[in-house]
Order: structure tokens, then C-alpha cells, then sequence
């Protein structure tokens, strides 16, 4: 049926310029006015995955290694993998067609369990200390890492992906119920900064950067 | 001020103020210097980088023309800096300054004559002049040190006072020459800054149901419960009547999606289960629903819902709202020194709930799935997963929390939308319509489904409220939290019972909270309204074990009662 759609839990005040459908979801590529950074891109659509398992170490997800260190992150192939715990890692789709979900029973497909932002843009470590007070550009840490901790008040996974400059940037993923007020909160703290809500292409160009 | 002058004052209102020391903070923080000023004994800025002027106290005068008139010298200067003023109004502004009196000579008291008395130098802090010496006596003999050691002036006035007085007592005390005198350093921020601006601002963080859009399209009037809010009313009519009303004749739908949900999967699955709920959970048939609670240890419930297996060591189960944030934590600590091979995924945002509630719920719900939805292809307790147009996954339980032929439908979150406007299409001929929170609240209420919380607290254990059915007496070997405590308290009848009333004379309900006594507090009204179904006000109330007997008359007690419990009418009542 054609009228079937999925909706983002995710919604902006900005007028879309360009769609693309993905799969049931309606996906902006670029909306009007995005500025020059930084900007703050909705990914509810891609596929997020919970993995797991008492043996974590012998699972290779789509091929690649999970890292051994606890918030560790690797990103390969389109695939962000996060260590969480002795047991636990999260798996993001970030790039590329959609993904077939693995049927071991370890897998869990979580992407509607939470909305999934990426705030990227030399600015974006200003914006993000007004929200946490979880240093997400620590220079102890290799890129990309995990934080498990408050973001704006909410239970969030925060990965760095990139702090150098112009490829500064983390990606969000928090409970769906809290999307409205978190990208309220967001927007706000970034207001200052000149924070723009922006599409996918966005996104995509910036991870290709890394 | 040196405490030997008494004057008395005619007034309403005294105001103080205690600042003898020129307030030289601002000036210091952008690169002032200050020296000490033998004449004011006081710290005067010099120096004073390009464009800053001082005037009045900070240059220590204390006439007031002349502190006026500095303070039209420093205006001159600022204007002329920003060159809007001409060297001759400055000259002029100079000039009138020579005619004024200078700076008036200060006292060199720097401490408090109380002889043998305590003497304080920094009120923030409590330190005394004593403090002071015995810091120096131990070796911290510069102001620096000093304050460090002793504290005076790390308080909320930071230097006000000590500032001043801590390098001149300290000079005086050693004897020192006056050329060695320093001030403390100041530093920003000069005024003490609320912790709400280092916290950031409060933003509002609550979370909201995937059909909150619609719903508030719709006329819900929302209310915070617990991290969520939710359409409590669909109409400004708070007793819900005709939402009520609809459910009861008609079809309904209720967003349910605050509920908890979660999958456990893994070889010891079951067995965590079995550890947390009371049930016994390895009698589950896949395609069943199977209702169930948790207790805590001293077997008091604390949890309810509905486990659903869905293949080998993999289930779905169902929490109550308020739960659902400390479910997984609760399972990971019960079961934390078994080496247990389970893994748990929160699933609450993941999946929305939609409840389709009353008598013509079938009749919708076919026009909508490829499944037989008849009594016999879909019955009570029975569980089914099926798509929607063969896009829309659902997991589908007939369940009955409202008292009414009801389907829960567990949809991925992003679909909701999809599938509730489908549902309204196909209730339109129907005259399908939303029922919010407090409509629920009543139609469960007229059921005696209890509300975890509401019906129950922390004294009430699983028998006490009536759920005792749910406990597998016969399960054994799993530890089961809180079982042990239940064995022992089952029998006891003068523990508190949930008891079903209705009102005497038609009565109106008491209000929730309300007391149940005799010559005593004996019990409470847990929730009591006014019933459309049934034409009477009825309600749940947890009392005292012997007055749990049915047709036991209660008496409530209300505010205006003044103290009477039985002088409202129809305060009487029936349990059922």
C-alpha cells in the first residue's frame, strides 16, 4: 500500500529541497538554508543493531572486528561498531543501501528504539559542552570512541567520530521518546554557533572526509 | 567604626552598609595595580591601563563633592577617550577637582579593639585574628599563604574585608615595613555566579509516544506521567464520559506505547524470568499470553505485565509504565551471581502500542488484517505476529485491561502513524474514537484491574491485592525474588486487603487518597469515581484485613467532614 510511510521521530521547521525514499522512509537529502556549519542531520532511518553475546570476542559483525577496549569504536565500511561492555556492542549503518540484518539470534534491531542524530562542524564540541558535561573531544582517546551518559539530562550513546577542526563531529543516539524535546535542546544550544538543521548528503560527504 | 559610639536612629528601616574598603576589584582584574596609600590606609589602583578611569572611593575620597566631581572628571576622560569631549572641558573638570577637599586621612586600625575578646578578619569564614597568627607561627607568613591555610576570604565576599585587612594585619603583626604590604590578588568572577548558569539551561526533557502528533491533533489534553507525556482527556468533560461511554457500547483506541517492552533471548533466559516473576513462565505455549507480576523481596508487588514466548530462549514481556526504565537493571541484579547466558534489549520506544478497546473492536480490526480475527481464530490470551498489507509488522495480543473485547497491537514506533490512521479509516463508519488515560483509568477501575502503585504500596504484597492466582506455589528451585516473603504472609489476616466498594445512597465517590476509619484509621480509597456503566460511584480500597468481609459497611473521611466521618451522606459503603 502506498500510503504505508515510516515517520522519524525526528522533525525539523526547515523546507526540504531534495527527498529520496529509503526502503518505507522519506529521506531529505538537502534542505534550504543549511549555512556553513555546523549542522545537525536526522538518521532515524538508518539501521542501528544491539549485539549480544557472552563470547562478544569471537563475533565478527559484517566482517569486522569488534574492538576489545570498552568504548572503543571502529568504523569500516560503512559500519560503526561500539563497544560497550564485556557482553554488549551497538552497530550503526551510517553508509551505503540498506543492510540485511544478520539472523543470529545475538542481533537485535534497535533502530526504533532511538533517534539518531549526527552534529558535526567545526563548532560542534562548543554546542556539545552545553549539553554534557562528558568531554567529547578528549585527546586521550583514539577516534572514534563511545561515551554511555547524559546528554541534555537523557541516557544518550555519544561517538566521536572526528575532532579535528572542520571534521569535528559526533553522532547522538538516545530513547525515541526524547527526540522532540533533544533536538529542541540541540538547536537551541547551537543557535549561537549557527547550527542548521541539514540533510543526509551532508552527512555523507563529511563521513567520506574521515 | 570603632564600637565605642552609640547613636539612636527614628526609623522604619536601617539599611548598612559595611563597605568602608574601596570596592578596587574591577580595576585589578583588567591590570590595575594597587599600592598601599599611607595617608587613606588604603589600597589605591595607579596605573591604571589606557582608557580606564577611576573616581569617588577608589581614589579614596570621602567628600561628597569631591567624589562627585571625580566622578565627572572620569566621565570627561571615557567621553574624551572616545573623542566626544575637548581638552578644555577637562581642564575645567581638573580645575574644580584642585578646589575640592583630597583624600581623608584613615585610621590604622586594622582589627577590631576587643581586647581578650574574639576578633574577627574574615566573617565568611570564621577566622579570627588568632587564626591568623597561629598561621603565621606555623611558617605561612605572606597574605597568599595565609589565606590558603586559613580560609579568610575564600568565602562568599571573597577579599571584601580580609582583602584589605588580612596584608595589613599580617605586615603590622611581623612588624614588617609598609613598602612590603600587598594585596591579595583578586581574581573573576567578581560576583558570585548562580549555579544554574554553569548547569546550563533547563531544558525540557520528556518523552513522547510516536502518535502524539496525532493525538494532540485530535484534541488530547496532555499531562506529564512519570518521563512521559500522554492525552489524558480527549475533551475538557474530566470525567471522560463520553470516552468512556464509547468504549463500553462502541470501539476506542488508546495509545498504549508508554508500556514497557522487552526481548530476553539466550540459553538462560528462562531461568531469569523464572528468578524475577511469580508465575511459572516454563508452562508458556508460544501463541499464549501470559499475564504475570514481580514482587520484590519482601513479596510486595512491584511489577506487572506479559511474557510472550516467541521461539527457543527468546521471549517479549511487557512492564508496567513506571517500570520500564529500571527492568533491566532489576533482572541483571537478581540474577547477578548466577553465570547466566541471557541478553536483554529494552524495547519501549521501539515498539508502539495501540490498544482497539470495545464491543465493535473486531469489526474494525478485520478491515484492516488478512487474519481471522473471529473468536475462534484469534481468542482470549492468545498472541499472533502478522503484517499489515504485507509491510506493517505486528505482534498482536487479545488482552482485556478495559473490561472490553481488546486488541493490543505492538507495532514498530516509525509505523504507528501509518497504522493508526488506517485504524480510523477503518472505524470511521463506526464512529471510531481516542480514549486518553483517565478513561482507561475508570474503565479498568469498574473491572478491579489494579494499577500498580495506585492499588497498591509498600506494604501490600501479591495476595494482599488480589493477585495471588499469579503465583506458582509450586515452582521451586529458582529462587524466585520475593516468594519467600509471600509463603510467610499469605495467611496473615490482619494485613491490608484490596476490596471493591460501592457507594450507599448514590453517594458520590469519594476522592482518591481519602481515609477509611471507625474509631481509627483503618484504610484508603485507592481510586473511587463515578461510574457510567454502572450508574453508582465504585471504587478500590486497600483496608485492614477484617474489614475486608463482603458487605462490610466503610466509612470515609474527607476534609469536610471536620472530623466526623459520618457526616456526609452516603459516606457508608459495601465491599463487594
Amino acid at each position: 500500500m502506498k500510503d504505508i510511510k515510516r515517520t522519524s521521530a525526528v522533525a525539523f521547521k526547515a523546507t526540504p529541497l531534495k527527498n529520496q525514499t529509503y526502503g518505507d522512509w522519506d529521506v531529505v537529502l538537502e534542505y534550504h538554508g543549511e549555512g556553513d556549519g555546523p549542522w545537525l542531520v536526522d538518521l532515524s532511518h538508518r539501521t542501528r543493531l544491539d549485539l549480544q553475546s557472552a563470547d562478544l570476542g569471537a563475533k565478527k559483525p559484517f566482517g569486522i572486528t569488534i574492538p576489545e577496549l570498552y568504548c572503543q569504536s571502529v568504523l569500516e565500511k560503512g559500519m560503526l561498531i561500539n563497544r560497550m561492555n564485556r557482553i554488549q556492542a551497538s552497530i550503526y549503518h551510517l553508509d551505503g543501501e540498506a543492510i540485511d540484518i544478520p539472523e543470529e539470534k545475538e542481533y537485535t534491531d534497535v533502530t526504533e528504539a532511538t533517534m539518531f542524530v549526527a552534529i558535526f562542524g567545526s563548532k560542534v564540541f562548543s554546542i556539545c559542552e552545553k549539553l554534557s558535561a562528558l568531554d567529547f573531544a578528549g585527546e586521550d582517546k583514539q577516534t572514534p570512541f563511545l561515551f554511555q551518559g547524559p546528554f541534555s539530562h537523557v541516557p544518550c550513546q555519544i561517538v566521536t567520530l572526528g575532532r579535528e577542526a572542520e571534521k569535528s563531529g559526533v553522532l547522538l543516539t538516545c530513547s525515541r521518546g526524547y527526540a522532540k524535546h533533544m533536538i529542541d535542546g540541540i538547536l537551541h544550544a547551537g543557535e549561537e554557533f549557527g547550527l542548521k538543521p541539514a540533510g543526509e548528503k551532508r552527512f555523507t560527504d563529511w563521513i567520506n572526509r574521515l | 567604626m570603632d564600637a565605642t559610639v552609640s547613636k539612636t536612629y527614628d526609623c522604619d528601616v536601617l539599611v548598612a552598609s559595611a563597605g568602608f574598603t574601596p570596592l578596587t576589584g574591577p580595576l585589578v582584574v583588567n591590570q590595575a595595580k594597587l599600592i598601599y596609600d599611607n595617608h587613606t590606609n588604603f589600597f589605591l589602583p595607579t596605573d591604571l591601563p589606557k582608557k580606564m578611569h577611576a573616581a569617588g572611593r577608589l581614589l579614596g575620597f570621602e567628600n561628597a563633592g569631591t567624589i562627585e566631581a571625580s566622578g565627572h572628571l572620569a566621565g570627561l576622560q571615557a567621553a574624551f577617550d572616545c573623542e566626544n569631549c575637548s581638552i578644555a572641558d577637562l581642564g575645567e573638570a581638573r580645575k574644580a577637582m584642585e578646589s575640592l577637599p583630597g583624600p581623608a586621612r584613615g585610621t590604622k586600625l586594622v582589627t577590631a579593639p576587643v581586647k581578650g575578646r574574639k576578633a574577627f578578619i574574615c566573617f565568611d569564614e570564621d577566622v579570627s585574628i588568632k587564626n591568623i597568627k597561629q598561621s603565621i607561627d606555623k611558617g605561612f607568613d605572606v597574605p597568599e599563604l595565609i589565606k590558603r591555610f586559613s580560609g579568610a576570604g575564600l568565602g562568599p565576599g571573597q577579599g571584601g574585608i580580609p582583602g584589605h585587612n588580612l596584608p595589613l594585619f599580617t605586615a603590622k603583626y611581623q612588624a614588617l615595613p609598609d613598602v612590603r604590604i600587598k594585596p591579595t590578588t583578586v581574581r573573576a568572577p567578581l560576583v558570585p555566579t548562580f549555579i544554574a548558569t554553569y548547569a546550563g539551561t533547563n531544558h525540557t526533557m520528556f518523552k513522547r509516544t510516536p502518535m502524539d502528533e496525532m493525538q494532540r491533533k485530535d484534541g488530547g489534553i496532555f499531562r506529564n506521567i512519570g518521563v512521559w507525556q500522554r492525552a489524558r482527556y480527549f475533551s475538557t468533560d474530566f470525567t471522560s464520559k463520553k470516552e468512556i461511554e464509547n468504549v463500553r457500547n462502541n470501539v476506542g483506541m488508546l495509545d498504549g506505547s508508554t508500556l514497557g517492552k522487552f526481548r530476553i533471548h539466550g540459553p538462560d533466559a528462562l531461568n531469569a524470568l523464572q528468578r524475577v516473576y511469580v508465575s511459572d513462565l516454563s508452562k508458556i505455549k508460544e501463541g499464549r499470553v501470559k499475564y504475570t507480576a514481580m514482587c520484590n523481596d519482601d513479596g510486595c508487588v512491584i511489577d506487572d505485565g506479559v511474557v510472550i514466548k516467541r521461539g527457543e530462549n527468546d521471549y517479549y514481556f511487557s512492564t508496567s509504565t513506571g517500570r520500564a526504565g529500571q527492568t533491566i537493571e532489576w533482572i541483571r541484579y537478581h540474577t547477578r551471581y548466577e553465570n547466566w547466558d541471557f541478553a536483554l534489549i529494552n524495547l519501549t520506544d521501539a515498539m508502539g502500542v495501540i490498544n482497539l478497546s470495545g464491543p465493535n473492536a473486531r469489526k474494525v480490526l478485520e478491515k484492516v488484517v488478512d487474519i481471522d480475527v473471529s473468536n475462534e481464530g484469534f481468542g482470549f490470551s492468545e498472541y499472533k505476529e502478522f503484517t499489515i498489507s504485507d509491510t506493517i509488522p505486528v505482534r498482536a495480543m487479545r488482552l482485556g485491561f478495559v473490561g472490553e473485547l481488546s486488541y493490543e497491537l505492538h507495532v514498530p514506533a516509525s509505523y504507528m502513524k501509518s497504522l493508526w490512521l488506517m485504524l480510523k479509516e477503518a472505524g470511521r463508519e463506526f464512529n471510531i474514537k481516542n480514549f486518553g488515560v483517565e478513561a482507561q483509568n475508570v474503565l479498568r477501575m469498574e473491572k478491579c484491574h489494579v494499577i500498580l502503585g495506585q492499588e497498591s504500596e509498600q506494604r501490600t504484597n501479591l495476595v494482599d491485592i488480589g493477585l495471588g492466582f499469579l503465583w506458582a506455589r509450586k515452582k521451586t528451585g529458582y529462587k524466585t525474588v520475593g516468594v519467600a516473603a509471600l509463603a510467610q504472609a499469605a495467611k496473615d489476616n490482619t494485613r491490608l486487603k484490596l476490596v471493591g466498594f460501592k457507594m450507599e445512597n448514590n453517594g458520590r465517590a469519594p476522592r482518591d487518597g481519602s481515609l477509611i476509619v471507625d474509631d481509627r484509621v483503618r484504610g484508603y480509597v485507592c481510586t473511587a469515581r463515578n461510574s457510567f456503566s454502572l450508574n453508582e460511584a465504585v471504587g478500590m480500597a486497600l483496608v485492614e484485613g477484617d474489614m475486608s468481609e463482603i458487605g462490610t459497611r466503610l466509612a470515609f473521611f474527607e476534609d469536610e467532614c471536620k472530623g466526623r466521618a459520618d457526616l456526609r451522606n452516603g459516606c457508608a459503603n459495601t465491599v463487594l
